[in-house]
């Protein structure tokens, strides 16, 4: 058998060799809930994560106190991370949370390629929290609720200092929002 | 009746080297082979000795150029005469290695002998080529069957070539190049090769899984709408696909197994239909290598991201009565983007061409390509301008997609007599291409994104077969050619609404069948040696049923539905050769013809309709030249009418209305022969594009490509034991309107590109430089409205405020058209960003 006849074997036979190659390593990030977990998922005291969101990708899934979302595909760059904290939400329940205090990292966030960046949600690390005596301010509550999550906040207005949110005045009262405006949010955080 | 033999030039047959003891010292005493063999002495071995020896047949192209060359030979002779092998053991190139081989296969030797001893032998021969002294008058050869073809290709062992002679220059809108061209640049992919057509000019979209973005004669032809693109005359177009109308993803395709490209401009030949308006491009494949090969490239672009690797292997076996290939790639790229590519993929491509008979071959072979990749999508201008992200970023890292295509083929050639030749196909292939993209961001969905996936599962299958003969009615020649060609689609496609790859809403779902018949028949009538008139026509019949699987609520527009619609499309040109003499030839000639496209047949039974076939008229003047036999200058000018821009909107499953258009502009291409050694060409081309109802519509067409420009130097040279060759390439596009107001625009640029290469008996190694003084410029670009997630919502308050960057402008309200201070959208241009100075090495082992 010359070299060609077995060169045309290899070829057509190493094709299944072939399938199923993995890509390389992307960047990726991680939402890493650092609140104290509750013993009870759905007592006031438990601090879930209900969203998040980094640069170009949203932390879809909700994470709960004490834990880390599954990694999601990231490109590299330095933009601050939002969150919203569900305080005395059950992340297993069907329910939805009735409230919601948005929240930004202390700092902007940078990842490297093919690193993971760990966007770390606590009152350490982020800023919102009013019963952790660190509020947004207005215009970056604003940015937060009317921008990047403006489907949990529609009809509502958010107030920064009081971590709190409203209804629009003729407005349908958060109708159509995830938060509702009945909670005493600041009084939920502060009760951790 | 007149046919010129082609092997009327001069073929010599020359000792070039003996190497072991039972080499011949000299089989064939020069031209003159010997009849009979040297005395034997003392019983030493007796060389074989040359019996009968057709000679090869002269490579078309390289006669027509009065190129000469030698080729080294190395030849096996069994016990009983027979060659048993033959290998190039010094390349000629411009296609005599593949003409020698041919030949030499055919040849039978008394057979070496050894104490009167019959045995088996090894020969090293130098088979000179030299073309015939040039004609005392124009000796008119018969022309091709249309402007476009090449002259019909020299076929294996005993077949002849039926077209001999001077190829006709009578066609600046058509072209072939050849490998020998394309192996003189950076070729990574076959979109490098498709680029060296003049003319035509492509960019990369959203990375390397898919396809193309074409650029000719005044058509963005997106993935392939207005270009028809086939391979050995299969088609690559996909209708009524799931992305794209002729999306033509022309990534299944090992570049080293294609041998030539043709290119034609316009809707002047009959043997093409669908897609055919701006151009249409034939990639034909080798029949076989001349050695058997493993090669592994890599390359990058420094700073940015991993590097990329790229393994070939091809084993071309030699038979006595038949020409095979065999090819497998395996690749992975991730590109310079912050989002890797990851562009995973293999390609297989076997072929074998058997001789039947003395007159008739058969083609045998498959196809099979599999590959799945993370794209970076087309990225805002503004999101770049405000830091967002880099300009390899990515707004939504989930895009990409699979994609596979499968396809087994057959041909069938016949020469019934010296002057008529048969040709038939056929192919069945099978499809799947599954693609995530965002185009708005977060202008629908400012949660979860705007992205959408598009699915296409299909099975196509078709053939083709022509007949064509020569003959002669009172000093009159007619060249006849008729044929047919039929293609149908089984196709499964759905839209969905999807947030990170996972599928959220369903849009549209489809089954669609559409079959297209197309009938041609071609007269070329040469009356006089100087003058040459081509008449043809062609008539297609689409017929098509589309089922819409999902429930319609509005009654009147179910979305489903079966149709048919036809078109004839007559042709016609002319061509005069005013000067035909040595140092100087001048054609001129007159193109006119109809051509359509189809349109994706999904959007036939939606409100607002598109129509099935879309017809195009165009015209084009011409001139081609060839002065002191190495200067060659060609320059066109050309019209193509539009009947209608409306499309299917894959991207949204709606119709894209839009009204007639015309385009027209100039060409000039020209090449120069600086030695045998180093060569000069480029191409420049003048477009205006314009809505044919409304002539002031400010920057014209968007998209459309105004200029375009390729060029470069080109040097090939022997280098010690082996050949060394070298390439500066050039290639770019101007502004153009992004917007139909062309009030933004898509800024141009221009690409330098680096080969340098080295050929010897046993390897090659290419080093390429792409992008070579690593400028920052767009490929692909569209004029898009989008919202990023920083930016107010749709329908809010707030535009005031909101800056769409440099290049964008706030978008106006979608139903009343008017700006009202609320924000919906930012129209900038989102773009593919090209990938800078890149790097890349190819190394190459012969094995045999």
């Amino acid at each position: 058998m010359n070299t060609s006849v077995i060169v045309a074997a290899a070829c057509v036979l190493c094709w299944p060799v072939i399938v199923g190659c993995n890509t390389s390593d992307p960047t990726s990030a991680v939402l890493a809930n650092q609140y104290p977990p509750a013993i009870d998922a759905g007592s006031a005291d438990s601090m879930a994560v209900y969203k998040g969101w980094w640069a170009v990708t949203q932390f879809a899934d909700p994470v709960a106190a004490g834990q880390v979302s599954d990694p999601v595909r990231v490109v590299q760059g330095n933009d601050y991370g939002y969150a919203l904290l569900a305080p005395g939400w059950d992340p297993s329940s069907s329910t939805l949370p009735s409230t919601l205090i948005p929240l930004r990292s202390a700092s902007k966030l940078s990842v490297a390629r093919g690193d993971t960046l760990n966007f770390v949600v606590s009152d350490d690390a982020t800023v919102g929290n009013c019963s952790a005596g660190k509020p947004l301010t207005q215009e970056d509550a604003d940015f937060i609720t009317q921008r990047i999550f403006p489907g949990e906040f529609a009809n509502v207005n958010y107030d920064a200092t009081l971590c709190k949110a409203s209804p629009i005045s003729g407005g349908e009262g958060g109708s159509s929002g995830a938060v509702g405006t009945e909670g005493g949010a600041a009084g939920q955080a502060g009760s951790q | 009746m007149r046919i010129t033999v082609i092997s009327k030039a001069t073929v010599g047959v020359a000792l070039l080297l003996s190497t072991r003891p039972l080499l011949a010292q000299d089989p064939t005493g020069g031209a003159t082979p010997p009849t009979t063999p040297a005395p034997e002495a003392n019983g030493a071995a007796v060389a074989p000795v040359l019996k009968d020896h057709p000679d090869p047949i002269y490579p078309a192209d390289a006669l027509r150029d009065r190129i000469s060359g030698t080729v080294g030979l190395e030849i096996s002779v069994d016990e009983t005469g027979r060659v048993v092998e033959v290998k190039v053991v010094q390349a000629a190139g411009h296609g005599f290695d593949e003409s020698a081989l041919a030949a030499v296969k055919t040849w039978t030797f008394l057979p070496a002998r050894q104490n009167d001893t019959p045995i088996r032998a090894t020969v090293q021969l130098a088979l000179p080529f030299e073309p015939p002294a040039p004609p005392v008058k124009a000796e008119v050869a018969l022309p091709p069957a249309s402007p476009a073809q090449a002259p019909i290709a020299v076929q294996k062992n005993v077949e002849t070539t039926l077209v001999l002679g001077r190829k006709p220059i009578s066609a600046a809108s058509s072209s072939d190049v050849r490998d020998r061209d394309f192996a003189l640049r950076p070729i990574g992919s076959v979109q490098d090769i498709l680029r060296v057509t003049p003319g035509l000019v492509m960019v990369q979209h959203s990375g390397g899984g898919k396809a193309n973005q074409y650029f000719l004669r005044g058509f963005d032809a997106d993935h392939g709408t207005d270009l028809a693109l086939s391979i050995d005359g299969i088609p690559i177009n996909m209708v009524s696909h799931a992305h794209g109308q002729g999306f033509a993803d022309t990534n299944f395709i090992i570049p080293e197994t294609v041998e030539r490209v043709e290119l034609s401009k316009g809707p002047y030949f009959a043997n093409q239909g669908d897609f055919a308006t701006a151009g249409a491009v034939n990639l034909v494949t080798r029949k076989g290598f001349e050695h058997s090969s493993l090669g592994f490239g890599f390359g990058g672009s420094p700073g940015h991201g991993s590097p990329s690797y790229r393994g070939l292997l091809i084993a071309s076996p030699k038979w006595d009565k038949a020409d095979a290939m065999f090819a497998a790639e395996v690749g992975r790229q991730d590109g310079p983007f912050d989002n890797p590519e990851g562009w995973d993929r293999y390609k297989l491509f076997n072929k074998i061409t058997f001789a039947l008979t003395p007159t008739s071959s058969m083609t045998i072979g498959e196809s099979s390509y599999s590959g799945n990749w993370h794209g970076s999508g087309q990225i805002p201008a503004r999101a770049v301008e405000q830091g967002i992200i880099s300009r390899f970023g990515s707004i939504d890292p989930t895009e990409g997609g699979n994609t596979a295509r499968h396809q087994l083929f057959m041909g069938y050639k016949l020469r019934p007599s010296e002057s008529s030749e048969v040709n038939a196909q056929a192919y069945v292939g099978t499809y799947r291409f599954n693609l995530f993209s965002n185009f708005t961001l977060y202008a629908q969905d400012p949660d979860a994104g705007d992205e959408i996936e598009q699915l296409d599962r299909r099975t196509f299958y078709g053939g083709a077969v022509s007949y064509r003969v020569l003959h002669e009615i009172g000093g009159v020649r007619f060249d006849t050619t008729i044929g047919s060609q039929l293609r149908s689609d089984d196709i499964h496609e759905e839209l969905w609404h999807a947030a990170e790859r996972l599928r959220t809403a369903q849009v549209r779902g489809n089954d669609v069948h559409e079959t297209l018949l197309g009938a041609y028949l071609n007269e070329e009538i040469t009356p006089i040696p100087w003058l040459r008139a081509n008449l043809g026509g062609r008539a297609d019949l689409l017929s098509f049923a589309v089922d819409n699987v999902l429930a319609s609520n509005d009654p009147t527009n179910p979305h489903s539905g079966v149709d048919a619609a036809h078109q004839f499309s007559p042709k016609a040109s002319l061509a005069v050769t005013p000067i035909d003499r040595k140092g100087a030839q001048l054609d001129v000639y007159a193109n006119w013809g109809h051509g359509f496209h189809s349109n994706d047949v999904r959007g036939v039974f939606t409100k607002p309709s598109v129509t099935p076939l879309t017809r195009a008229v165009g015209e084009e003047i011409g001139a081609r030249s060839r002065l002191w036999d190495r200067f060659d200058f060609a320059v066109a000018g050309w019209l193509l009418d539009l009947n209608s821009e409306t499309t299917w909107g894959g991207d949204d499953g709606t119709t894209n209305v839009g009204a007639a258009t015309r385009r027209y502009g100039i060409e000039f291409e020209s090449r120069y022969e600086f030695t045998p050694w180093l060569a000069a060409d480029g191409a420049i081309t003048f477009t205006h594009s314009q809505f044919t109802q409304d002539h002031e519509n400010g920057g014209g067409l968007a998209l459309a490509p105004k200029q375009t420009w390729t060029g470069g130097l080109s040097a090939r040279h022997e280098l010690g034991p082996g050949v060394g060759r070298a390439g500066l390439r050039f290639y770019g596009i101007g502004d153009r309107p992004a917007s139909d107001d062309g009030a933004i625009v898509a800024p141009g640029f221009t690409q330098f590109d680096a080969h340098l290469g080295y050929r010897q008996r046993w390897f090659d190694i290419a080093f390429d430089v792409e992008n070579l003084f690593n400028g920052a410029y767009r490929a692909a670009q569209f004029d898009t409205v989008s919202r990023l997630r920083n930016e107010p919502g749709v329908g809010q308050p707030g535009s005031g405020a909101s800056s769409c960057g440099s290049n964008g402008r706030l978008a106006t309200n979608p139903t009343s058209g008017a700006a009202d201070g609320r924000f919906w959208g930012c129209e900038d241009v989102d773009f593919t960003p090209a990938y800078p100075i890149t790097l890349r090495v190819m190394a190459t082992l012969f094995l045999d």
